[in-house]
């Protein structure tokens, strides 16, 4: 059991690392319908390094680069924070 | 030539008010955005419940609820124009709309109507002389309301004198004023007039009237007052209010409304117009005195060309020619040239005829364009068709596009008519850039608009460039966002500001964003302040939450920095001090198809870049210019984007356009680099290229390079792979898997690009991707910046060499050396060149910058690529990267992110070029807000005459104390009914003609038909149901001459006085008759009310009544003759392709189960007490099929239960043939019982329906109707989809289809069930059996138990699912239950107890009607010695079914040409000779079709052939495609019962003979008594016991040898007798007689040989006429 797996303690964690890893700190909150790049304004390279940093602190790897792919695919190329956390919970 | 003058005429103002749009602005953004301005009809207009119905062509009923209507209310001042509010409001509103838009246009124009040269404007506008509320005012003023008091006093004899005083008082009191002051508001000419008055003009004013090319009328008549010097100024407009359903009515008789209530014009799903309305004027000048006046101008009218049609098909027809008169006429005017002409707007109906002959006249105008296509548009795909206002919609519209440079979108430009692509022309989607590389042509447009009555106008016009590239006032005012840029001498300043701009955004009036934008950012003293806020919002709403959320963070001090991407930047520490800001520059790999687009019509400085890149392209002989790989367009591909030279251009053009930005926005880089071949703008932008018009050479020169290296293949190949890791993993994975790959670009610590073989750069790949490190191959493989590159350095080289280079005015960074580039000349050259071969360092270069002092960086690319490398690179430190636009954000969105995030770092910008050419205006946020005048509306709608509800009650009370009228009325109207009967049979005897249409009432009328009907009854083949037992055969001895009468193509005029006389008198009784229908249904309800309009009426089916008493009993006669019937023309049993010289045949028309179940209703309910509603129908069963024919009469029988008044039986007999006859009897065809109730039954929950293993149906709806394994028209194909399938069922998806599709013209729309909706089912249906049965898969309706309808039919397009329950599945029958589902999960439709009779034909007999030309229902039967291509004989033995009159009928009319149809009609005898002529016939085609076919001919269609002769001659074939052709294959045909055999061969001339004999068996098979002596001895031996054998070949063979030799079937041994046999062979060898009349004459004494075979019990024999030489 990870002390990473309610979708509370996970987005708690995720903001911690967005303000920390990215410099990301948004008025308003992060929240799971938050969008990463659209509302967030990153880059690709953060998704990058956002995996980096999570799998850093989690200490094991994670298949970002699947999520990463899958992301690619998309017409609308954005990720909401809620899948983000549902791709954690998977992989965590 | 060029005739008078130059026409060059400046658009120097405009303004409108059309659908979805008060101004210009709202117009042109409504238009860009591609929006359906359309709405329902509003009610002060018309209302719908009185005038709207889909399925009704009665003239008083509109088919389309739709229309582009104005909104209203629409303010107007008129104090400010100093008229009174009477004349306003009983006036025209039209002529107010003009005043107004008048005084805008002017406006716009930058005019004062004080400031005008007065006596020097002329007036013109285009006007319909049409019905309008000024004219309805004084007609309901005068006559209606005499009427309407007229009416009620007759009605009313109890009210006094002084009570139709008052009601005249009260109605006249309701209406608009009408009296001298209201006069000039009334005359049509004043809404020219008015304007002349009003802005005090003393030029001509005049108004005209062209219809629907009015306003481009007005405009060539405005236009030649300034050019032949009437006048100075020209105001021109059009106008169009549809204040009553006038027009609507019209244009639904004309049958031009679109049904589907859309407007699509040149697309697939045209149907039809959409009526629009609305106001335009345009101010026109001299282009001279425009441009020395310094006239904005929007664009210049080059020509405009009048034309009529001449004499044409008909006043309301579109002419093609006429068209393409008009537009000729404009370019000849112009001088211009069409080839040059980019885009048209065209007028565009909808209306699919009238769209036709549209393309057909552009087509015969504009040649297809080379490279790209040419674009179409119209307007009225978005407003409607505005009438005479249409033009001005059209002209406002193009001049916008020429002024902005964009080619704006068109409504159902997804589904485009495919005669566009044929013409070159391309309706768009969405509005996209108007790039133009044409540097001899100006971009050219023309506007198109046509009038009823058959004149054209065509307007050309021209963009003006000064005008459009200049800082002027255009009509794109808002943006999808603006920035917000505060800024306060300290933070506690900052926040203050916050909270004083909240609350002025939350008090007081809602200003323009943008205005409010102008306001803050622009010349306020503030912005100098040192802390500074910059915002980012898409409306008020946003900008005060963005507000209300940064405040209290700028109150707390722990607070350092807001980076919000929301649209919030706030730094405690901002970085833009003197010295850091840099400008990076992508290279290839930054593109994206459509960057930019958003921004081109917003910053020409921007455009212009890609125009000159297209012109480079052009120039260098590119066939598809960059901008159409970027902004798309037919025939561009994305791919080609990533093409060397395009992705030269492509991507250095747009960096340096959005360079062209940032420096208009005042922001001057202290420092640039450049990413890879970003190095090249990089320089331009130093200053080391001198930018002004060289870079553009240069670029031509660079593209050239890598379009010729890519064209030869030299350029050095190479797998490039981005990986999401730093540069030092990247290498040690390259050192593992692959020594030669190398990094090419190293980008940041998580991105660097290497580049190698592709077999060692997968392996490294794979290495890195078992790391878990993300990797992406980059869409191209040049091997730049590794060694291998240096194989191409050459030319590169000698480019660099040649550019004369200048010294930087800022510092150049280079990647390859990650440091400052040296100044002189030739280190700059070498660097420059070298970068190509080398690593991209961007991440040391980065580096290099920030350790410089640079810390604010903007990527000056449209991707925002190097934005997220320097975030990566400088993470963590006091640094910020933002790009100039991104593919995720709309162009002017990341502008104001960009411009609000600099000016948050204190950078210094000069926002107001952001607003230049969006007319800001100043507002003063803190003025106390003034509640602005609420101006009275104009009304446009009708004026309707209206009762006050205190004389309403008054009436009432007068009333209520009379006797009872309404029961004094039905008294009287039965009277009326028994008279009218009367009459009716006295017209029977003297009329002998059938009529069918009647305009007002149209009932199906049946009138003594006097015919002759042929012999009745016959034998049937057994074992066939009762239903297809009946031998109902057509016989019509007159129908030649009926037909003569009917369709007489040049009737003497006394003959058409006579019939005109006839028919006036059938309109007065079927007048009458209506009449007393209605009567007796009005009476029976006890009211006279208004009400009676929702009344049930007779429904279309029900025929001629012949007897009636209501509630007992009705007889009617319903006439079958299928002409122009849409019923028979889209139920077409034997499919619809029959012919390819006559695509219009189809199958046999059959009347649907459908109908016939509809038709009982219709009968029922004129029995039962009005105001039911029908519950169900009971037991219903069809005993035969009814074809549709000239003499076939529907004998209708209805007749209530006894105990149950609401229930009717019906009964319908079928008789083909004369009067007498039809009132007798006929034969019964379908009955069932009809139950009717108060009220539908409530809709009722769906039944459980669950499949058990599903699948998938190997079918789809479009593969059913495509592929004709359904037999049904257009408007019977409303299954859409199909569902799930399996053994236990099917389900499916049905549209519910307007039942108008199945009616006549003029026929009444008022149906019981849904024909349309319970047919579609039996094609699910069909379909199951096609699926789940694998013998006996043909599957037609036979019996229904019982089908009931729940609640409201659901609304024409309603998507309702078919879900059928097989019940039981018999030899026979298939039983079935099946529901029609609402989409909200309830019943609409329920069947129960449903039987469909199963067909057991081989699948051949099934798919011949699917495609009659390659299905081949014989078989070939080998002929020994010949090939297929010389010969060729046919065995055909059809199914039992086949034998059925139904499918008999079906076959002559499939397999048959219509003069053979007409043959076998004519046959006498016995049923089986026509069965065997039929066969015979196909047959022989069969065997021809199949010489052909061995050949390699096409496949041909049966009907399309004929075989003539018979009566004694040889038959003969003779091909309808060329009937003099001599060279067809000679045919023989022969049969016995039930099978039919056929020979053919390629020469003519060859004498083919066949026949089939059975085998018999027993006493008569031995019978050599039929034999002569001689031959009796040519038996072979052994088979003297049974011979029967050998004597069928015996006969066979004479018979044979008989038909080859000319001498017909002839038994007789005397002319043929068997002179040798082979009984190894079975050869046979004949002699024929030696006779006269023996044709052809080689024969005659001569013997041939007979060749003979067996085949199961039957012995067939064939000759070719070959000669046996005797011994």
């Amino acid at each position: 059991m990870s002390t990473l797996t309610s979708e509370a303690a996970i987005l708690a964690d995720l903001r911690c690392v967005f303000r920390e890893s990215l410099g990301v700190d948004p008025v308003t909150p992060i929240s799971p319908e938050t969008r990463f790049f659209a509302d967030l304004g990153l880059a690709s390279i953060d998704a990058v390094v956002l995996g980096e940093a999570i799998q850093h602190r989690s200490g094991r790897r994670i298949p970002f680069d699947q999520l990463l792919a899958e992301l690619g695919r998309r017409d609308l190329r954005d990720l909401e924070i809620s899948e983000l956390i549902a791709f954690l919970q998977l992989h965590l | 030539m060029r005739r008078g003058r130059a026409y060059e005429i400046a658009l120097v103002g405009m303004s409108c008010r059309f659908p979805g749009a008060p101004d210009l602005f709202a117009f042109w953004a409504n238009i860009l955005a591609n929006r359906d301005l359309t709405r329902e009809v509003p009610a002060e207009r018309w209302p719908l419940e009185a005038f709207y119905d889909p399925d009704s062509r009665a003239n008083d009923r509109v088919a389309c609820r739709r229309g582009g209507y104005l909104d209203t209310p629409i303010p107007f001042d008129a104090a400010a124009y100093g008229i009174m509010p009477l004349a306003v409001a009983g006036g025209e509103p039209e002529q107010f709309l003009v005043l107004d838009a008048a005084r805008a246009a002017l406006a716009d124009a930058a005019m004062t109507p004080g400031g005008l040269d007065r006596g020097r404007v002329e007036v013109v506008i285009g006007r319909g002389n049409y019905f309008n509320r000024g004219n309805l005012i004084r007609l309901q003023h005068g006559r209606m309301v005499a009427q309407t008091v007229g009416l009620l006093a007759v009605l009313h004899p109890e009210w006094t004198a002084e009570d139709l005083e008052l009601l005249r008082h009260d109605l006249k009191a309701s209406l608009p004023p009408f009296e001298a002051a209201t006069i000039p508001g009334q005359l049509t000419n004043a809404t020219a007039g008015r304007l002349a008055d009003r802005l005090d003009l003393n030029g001509a004013s005049f108004v005209v009237d062209a219809a629907s090319a009015s306003s481009l009328v007005a405009l060539e008549l405005g236009s030649r007052a300034l050019i032949e010097r009437r006048a100075d100024l020209a105001l021109v407009g059009g106008v169009y209010v549809e204040a009553d359903v006038d027009f609507p009515l019209i244009f639904s008789q004309l049958g031009v409304l679109s049904r589907s209530g859309t407007a699509r014009p040149f697309s697939v799903d045209a149907d039809g117009l959409i009526p629009g309305e609305g106001v335009g004027v345009v101010v026109l000048k001299r282009l001279r005195d425009a441009e020395r006046a310094g006239d904005r101008i929007y664009a210049v009218v080059k020509g405009v060309g009048l034309a009529s049609d001449g004499r044409s098909r008909g006043l309301t027809s579109p002419s093609s020619k006429g068209h393409a008169r008009a537009i000729r006429r404009a370019h000849h005017a112009s001088g211009i040239d069409p080839a040059t002409v980019g885009l048209i707007e065209g007028h565009g109906l909808g209306v699919p005829a009238a769209d036709r002959a549209e393309l057909s006249a552009l087509r015969r105008v504009f040649p297809p364009p080379k490279g790209g296509s040419r674009v179409l548009g119209a307007v009225s795909s978005q407003i409607g068709h505005a009438m005479p206002a249409a033009g001005m919609a059209g002209l406002i519209k193009t001049a916008l596009a020429l002024h902005h440079r964009l080619l704006p979108p068109t409504r159902g430009a997804d589904r485009p008519d495919p005669r566009l692509a044929a013409s070159g022309l391309e309706l768009l989607p969405a509005a996209r850039p108007w790039i133009h590389g044409d540097s001899q042509n100006p971009r050219r447009a023309g506007v198109s608009a046509f009038g009823f009555a058959g004149i054209n106008a065509h307007a050309v016009l021209e963009e003006h460039a000064a005008s459009a590239d200049g800082i002027t006032p255009g009509a794109i005012l808002e943006w999808d966002t603006e920035a917000f840029l505060l800024a306060a001498d300290d933070r506690a300043g900052l926040a203050d500001l916050v909270g004083w701009l909240r609350d002025r955004l939350n008090g007081g009036t809602r200003h323009s964003l943008k205005d409010l934008a102008f306001t803050l950012n622009t010349g306020s003293p503030a912005a100098a302040g040192r802390a500074r806020l910059g915002i980012v919002a898409a409306s008020h709403d946003e900008l005060a939450a963005h507000l209300a959320a940064i405040e209290p963070r700028l109150r707390e001090p722990s607070c350092r920095q807001v980076r919000d991407a929301r649209g919030l930047y706030y730094w405690e520490q901002p970085l833009g001090r003197e010295g850091t800001l840099a400008f990076l520059f992508p290279g290839e790999g930054s593109q994206y198809p459509g960057m930019l687009a958003d921004l081109c019509p917003h910053f020409p400085e921007l455009r212009a870049v890609l125009d000159t890149a297209d012109r480079i392209a052009r120039e260098s002989g590119e066939e598809v210019p960059p901008s159409h790989h970027l902004f798309g367009s037919s025939g561009s591909i994305p791919e080609a984007l990533w093409a060397a030279d395009t992705a030269v251009t492509a991507v250095l053009s747009s960096q340096w356009a959005i360079f062209q930005v940032l420096t208009r926005l005042g922001l001057r880089p202290d420092a640039v680099a450049g990413h890879s071949s970003g190095e090249l703008p990089a320089l331009a932008a130093a200053g080391v290229l001198r930018t002004e018009h060289t870079l553009e050479r240069q670029l031509i020169r660079l593209a050239a390079i890598f379009h010729e290296l890519e064209a030869k293949g030299a350029i050095p190949c190479a797998r490039l792979v981005a990986a999401g890791t730093d540069r030092e993993r990247a290498e040690a994975a390259c050192r593992v898997a692959g020594q030669s790959v190398v990094v090419a670009i190293d980008n940041c610590p998580h991105q660097v690009v290497f580049a190698g073989p592709p077999a060692e750069v997968d392996r490294v790949v794979a290495h890195l991707r078992a790391e878990g490190v993300v990797c992406e191959e980059l869409p191209f493989a040049r091997a730049y910046h590794t060694p291998a590159f240096s194989a191409v350095l050459q030319p590169l080289a000698a480019f660099y060499a040649s550019l004369e280079l200048h010294a930087a005015q800022v510092p150049i960074y280079s990647c390859s050396t990650a440091g400052r580039m040296a100044e002189s000349a030739g280190e700059l050259r070498r660097l420059a060149v070298a970068q190509w071969t080398r690593r991209v360092d961007f991440r040391d270069t980065i580096e290099a910058m920030y350790r410089d002092g640079l810390r604010v960086f903007v990527d000056v690319g449209a991707r925002g690529n190097l934005c997220g490398y320097v975030e990566d690179i400088l993470r963590g430190r006091p640094a910020f990267a933002v790009a100039a636009n991104l593919p995720r954000r709309s162009g002017t969105a990341q502008l104001n992110h960009l411009v609000a995030s600099l000016f948050a770092h204190g950078l210094r910008l000069d926002p107001s070029y952001l607003y230049a050419r969006r007319r800001p205006q100043r507002i003063a946020l803190d003025a106390s807000s003034t509640p602005a005048r609420s101006l009275p509306g104009l009304d446009l709608g009708f004026p309707e005459l209206k009762l006050s509800d205190a004389l309403i009650a008054r009436l009432r009370e007068r009333s209520s104390s009379a006797p009872d009228l309404s029961q004094k009325f039905s008294r009287e109207l039965v009277c009326a009914n028994r008279e009218t009967e009367a009459s009716t049979h006295g017209l029977h005897h003297e009329n002998n003609r059938h009529v069918n249409c009647n305009e007002q009432f149209n009932i199906n009328t049946y009138v003594n038909g006097n015919r002759h009907h042929g012999g009745l009854g016959n034998v049937l083949p057994s074992g066939m149901p009762d239903l297809l037992s009946a031998p109902v055969q057509p016989h019509l001895p007159e129908q030649a001459i009926l037909e003569a009468a009917h369709d007489a193509k040049h009737p003497s005029p006394a003959e058409d006085e006579a019939m005109l006389g006839f028919l006036g008198s059938m309109n007065d009784f079927l007048s009458t008759q209506h009449e007393v229908m209605q009567a007796y249904l009005l009476g029976a309800r006890g009211s006279v009310s208004g009400e009676s309009r929702d009344g049930p009426q007779p429904g279309p089916w029900v025929g001629t009544i012949r007897e009636w008493e209501p509630g007992r009993r009705i007889v009617s006669h319903l006439l079958l003759d299928g002409d122009d019937d849409p019923v028979a023309e889209n139920h077409t049993l034997g499919g619809r392709r029959v012919s390819a010289l006559d695509p219009s045949r189809k199958g046999l028309p059959v009347l649907p189960f459908s109908v016939m179940a509809e038709i009982l209703a219709e009968a029922g309910a004129l029995l039962v007490p009005p105001g039911l509603v029908l519950e169900s129908l009971l037991d219903v069963r069809a005993h035969k099929w009814v074809p549709y024919s000239r003499s076939g009469v529907l004998i209708i029988r209805g007749e209530c239960a006894a105990a149950d008044p609401r229930r009717v039986r019906v009964t319908l007999h079928h008789s083909e043939g004369d009067e007498s006859l039809a009132s007798a009897q006929g034969r019964l065809v379908y009955e069932g019982t009809v139950r009717f109730t108060d009220q539908a039954p409530e809709p009722i929950a769906a039944s459980v329906f669950d499949l058990a293993h599903p699948r998938a149906s190997k079918f789809t709806a479009e593969r059913l109707y495509g592929e004709q394994w359904l037999f049904h028209g257009p408007p019977m194909q409303a299954l859409t989809e199909v569902g799930p399938v399996s053994q236990e069922g099917i389900s499916g998806t049905i549209a519910v289809r307007p039942l108008a599709g199945l009616l006549r013209r003029g026929e009444p729309p008022s149906f019981h069930t849904n024909p349309i909706a319970l047919d579609t089912f039996t094609h699910l249906l069909g379909c199951w059996g096609l699926e789940c049965l694998e013998q006996g898969d043909v599957v037609f309706p036979l019996r229904m138990g019982r089908l009931s309808i729940h609640g409201a039919a659901p609304e024409t397009g309603t998507l309702v699912a078919c879900r059928i329950q097989v019940r039981d599945v018999q030899r026979h029958r298939v039983c079935v239950d099946a529901e029609l589902v609402r989409p909200d999960g309830r019943v609409w439709i329920q069947i129960r107890d449903w039987e469909d009779w199963r067909f057991y034909w081989p699948a051949r007999y099934r798919d011949v009607f699917r495609s009659p030309d390659t299905i081949l229902i014989g078989e070939e039967l080998r002929l020994p010695g010949l090939a297929p291509r010389d010969a060729i004989a046919v065995w055909l033995a059809p199914p039992g079914d086949m034998a059925r009159p139904i499918w008999r009928e079906v076959l002559e009319q499939t397999q048959l040409s219509p003069e053979e149809q007409a043959a076998c009609l004519a046959l006498d005898g016995p049923e089986v000779r026509r069965t065997h002529q039929l066969w015979g016939r196909i047959a022989a085609k069969e065997a021809a079709r199949r010489l052909w076919l061995a050949t390699g001919d096409p496949p041909r269609f049966p009907a399309d052939l004929a075989i003539v002769g018979g009566m004694g001659r040889p038959p003969r074939l003779r091909d309808l495609a060329r009937p003099e052709s001599k060279d067809l294959p000679a045919i023989s045909i022969a049969h016995t019962e039930g099978i039919v055999v056929a020979l053919a061969a390629r020469n003519p001339d060859t004498p083919v003979g066949i026949d089939i004999e059975p085998v018999l068996e027993g006493a008569e098979g031995t019978d050599t008594l039929s034999l002569t002596d001689e031959e009796r001895l040519e038996l072979p031996t052994g088979v003297e016991s049974s011979p029967g054998e050998w004597i069928a070949r015996f006969k066979a063979a004479r018979q044979a040898a008989a038909k080859a030799s000319g001498l017909g079937p002839a038994a007789d041994p005397a002319a043929a007798k068997v002179v040798q046999t082979n009984a190894g062979t079975g050869d046979v060898s004949v002699a024929l007689r030696d006779a006269r009349g023996l044709a052809p004459p080689v024969l005659a004494g001569a013997t041939i040989r007979v060749r003979t075979a067996k085949r199961g019990n039957h012995i067939w024999a064939w000759t070719l006429g070959e000669e046996v030489v005797q011994p």
